[in-house]
């Protein structure tokens, strides 16, 4: 599952048509709209805000661990032209100045820049980074359900020195997003095939369970063992291949006996 | 060569204007360049997974502060009696299964200290700690010595020092066919280029990037023309059915290309690795032949069963003792 965070209803339209994504009937203090491959929350402005949504939208999921998570949003800057988007390669969260660098390990679709978190809209637009109100927030959130490499902030400029904040309405911001649908879905088709990589089946110990008590400790050790012989053996063992056996500690012994007969080849 | 496939530099602030930052940035032509405080804002962070990041590694220029040259481990060394590493980078080109960084680090960039002043004066200072007395240093733990040397320009930056400093010994660990920086200088006799080998079917199966055993063979031949000592280290030692003929291959082909005359010094290690190292890496590669069959942790290492470790030491060491002086052998193995 892909998760899509951002800040405005009006951010949110233009992704919700692209990807066919549906709101969920479920009553919550978050919209939520999703379809079988993308998940999206609307978080309301402010950091306070989207870290709450992010970690609402990874709870109503189950807390799926090592998923692609992307903050899209509009953000300003001093003369980055209106319409133009950035992915970010450095995050400051200016109320504590802590800094953030995403991983970037794929060829991005759009330029990268410095993004700069702030409480409040920043009219002034100094330096050469966009100002944002969620992006820090997000990815200090974001970055704790699992590999940083699938967490990424991608902005759209939405005001700069020439065309200041106050001429940005909802029209506005839905056809600036609008705009960069296609970064969107490369994002997304980067970042889900990191998530592959990650993809992970933990062998199943139902089957063994019933043969036997197991301890935590040895129901991890069980699980590490079913692991490195599938790999030896190229198939999942069924405890039914084991001669009978009296107890965890015996299975696990007669598992540790099979992982040495197989060697220590590479 | 690695370097261009380099887009993206993190820069410390603290090193942003020394003229060797600007040269290796130079040198990365248009790689983007992200400023940061201190390097391990980039690196090592929580939740950094290596393998992702070794799809496309960035460049980290940063100082290093403290311990730039450190005890090396006990059994480490070719014959000196005192012995220090050091890293002037972490992290390799090179893709080896084995590689016992992806256990130690989160992040697969490549961090280059480039206060290497403080290098130097360090060296300085455990020279004056041992006087009259011959003092190593060996290069190459964290990283391999040569593979980014056309970027970093290491060599020729470390090697006056050692030449003007008999008692100051340097080994050069490599994989790396990166040698222009040695040739296009004098050899110096207190510095050992020393190659790391394992047979051709463990290298086609879990070195990826690392150039053939036929290049690193042709590249130290033409250091030993030119007059500069070398050095052979079969380390890790891997085990196979046929780890016999496999071994017997391999130091055939070796020695019928290097001369015993060029020789300095000839080691072998075993493959271990700390639990820790090992859990991580085996669950950053679940599917790994090498981390899933019958290693065990003995007096808290990952390593072969001792049977396996003993028979393949002995064995390796058999066949170098026929092939090369006993004065040059240094089996560097702790027997257990």
């Amino acid at each position: 599952m892909t998760f899509l965070v951002v800040a405005l209803q009006s951010e949110a339209r233009p992704l919700v048509g692209h990807f066919r994504l549906s709101g969920t009937d479920a009553p919550g203090p978050y919209r939520l709209y999703r379809n079988d491959r993308i998940t999206l929350v609307v978080s309301g402005i402010g950091r306070i805000a989207c870290a709450a949504a992010t970690a609402y939208a990874f709870a109503r999921a189950g807390e799926p661990r090592n998923q692609p998570w992307v903050n899209i949003g509009i953000a300003g800057h001093a003369n980055i032209a209106l319409g133009s988007a950035r992915l970010a390669h450095r995050i400051v969260d200016r109320p504590t100045e802590r800094a953030w660098y995403p991983s970037l390990v794929f060829e991005p679709p759009v330029a990268t820049a410095e993004v700069v978190t702030v409480d409040r809209p920043e009219l002034d637009l100094p330096g050469n980074a966009l100002f944002d109100m969620e992006a820090s927030a997000f990815f200090a959130t974001a970055s704790r359900f699992g590999a940083v490499e699938l967490v990424q902030v991608l902005k759209v400029v939405s005001d700069n020195r020439e065309s200041p904040v106050a001429k940005i309405d909802k029209a506005l911001v839905s056809r600036l997003i609008e705009g960069h649908l296609e970064s969107v879905a490369a994002i997304l088709d980067e970042t889900e095939a990191l998530a592959l990589r990650l993809d992970r089946r933990s062998p199943d110990l139902t089957e063994w369970r019933r043969t036997a008590r197991f301890s935590v400790s040895q129901s991890r050790r069980l699980a590490e063992l079913l692991e490195r012989l599938e790999v030896v053996e190229k198939r999942a063992l069924s405890p039914l291949e084991l001669p009978r056996l009296e107890g965890a500690r015996e299975i696990l012994a007669a598992l540790e006996r099979r992982l040495r007969l197989r060697g220590a080849a590479y | 060569m690695a370097s261009r496939s380099i887009a993206r530099v993190y820069v410390e602030t603290e090193v942003a204007s020394r003229p060797r930052a600007l040269e290796i940035l130079d040198r990365l032509g248009g790689a983007e360049r992200v400023e940061c405080s201190r390097y391990t804002e980039v690196f090592n962070r929580r939740a950094q997974n290596f393998r992702l990041q070794k799809l496309r590694p960035a460049l980290i220029l940063a100082r290093k502060h403290r311990g730039l040259v450190l005890p090396a481990p006990p059994g480490y060394g070719v014959g000196g009696r005192r012995n220090f590493y050091f890293s002037h980078m972490l992290n390799c080109v090179y893709d080896c299964r084995y590689c016992f960084l992806q256990g130690m680090y989160r992040s697969a960039n490549y961090v280059v200290f480039v206060n290497y002043e403080d290098f130097l004066a360090a060296f300085e200072r455990r020279l004056e700690e041992a006087p009259g007395e011959d003092v190593w240093f060996f290069s190459g733990y964290d990283c391999d010595s040569l593979a980014l040397d056309s970027l970093t320009g290491f060599v020729a930056e470390f090697l006056p020092f050692f030449a003007e400093r008999p008692r100051a010994w340097l080994e050069l660990r490599t994989k790396s066919t990166q040698i222009r920086g040695l040739l296009d200088r004098e050899p110096i006799p207190n510095c050992v280029v020393a190659f790391s080998f394992t047979p051709e079917e463990a290298h086609a199966r879990l070195e990826r990037g690392v150039p053939s055993i036929a290049r690193r063979l042709a590249a130290m031949t033409e250091l030993a023309t030119r007059g500069w000592r070398l050095g052979v280290r079969l380390d890790p030692l891997l085990w196979a059915e046929d780890f016999a003929d496999q071994y017997r291959r391999l130091l055939d082909r070796i020695f019928g290309a290097v001369s015993p005359a060029s020789l300095h010094s000839v080691s072998l290690g075993p493959f271990r690795l700390p639990p820790d190292f090992y859990r991580r890496m085996r669950r950053l590669m679940p599917e790994e032949r090498l981390f899933a069959g019958a290693l065990e942790t003995v007096e808290g290492m990952v390593s072969y069963p001792a049977e396996l470790e003993r028979e393949m030491t002995a064995f390796v060491t058999a066949e170098l003792e026929r092939r090369v002086p006993a004065d040059v052998l240094f089996p560097c193995v702790e027997t257990r």
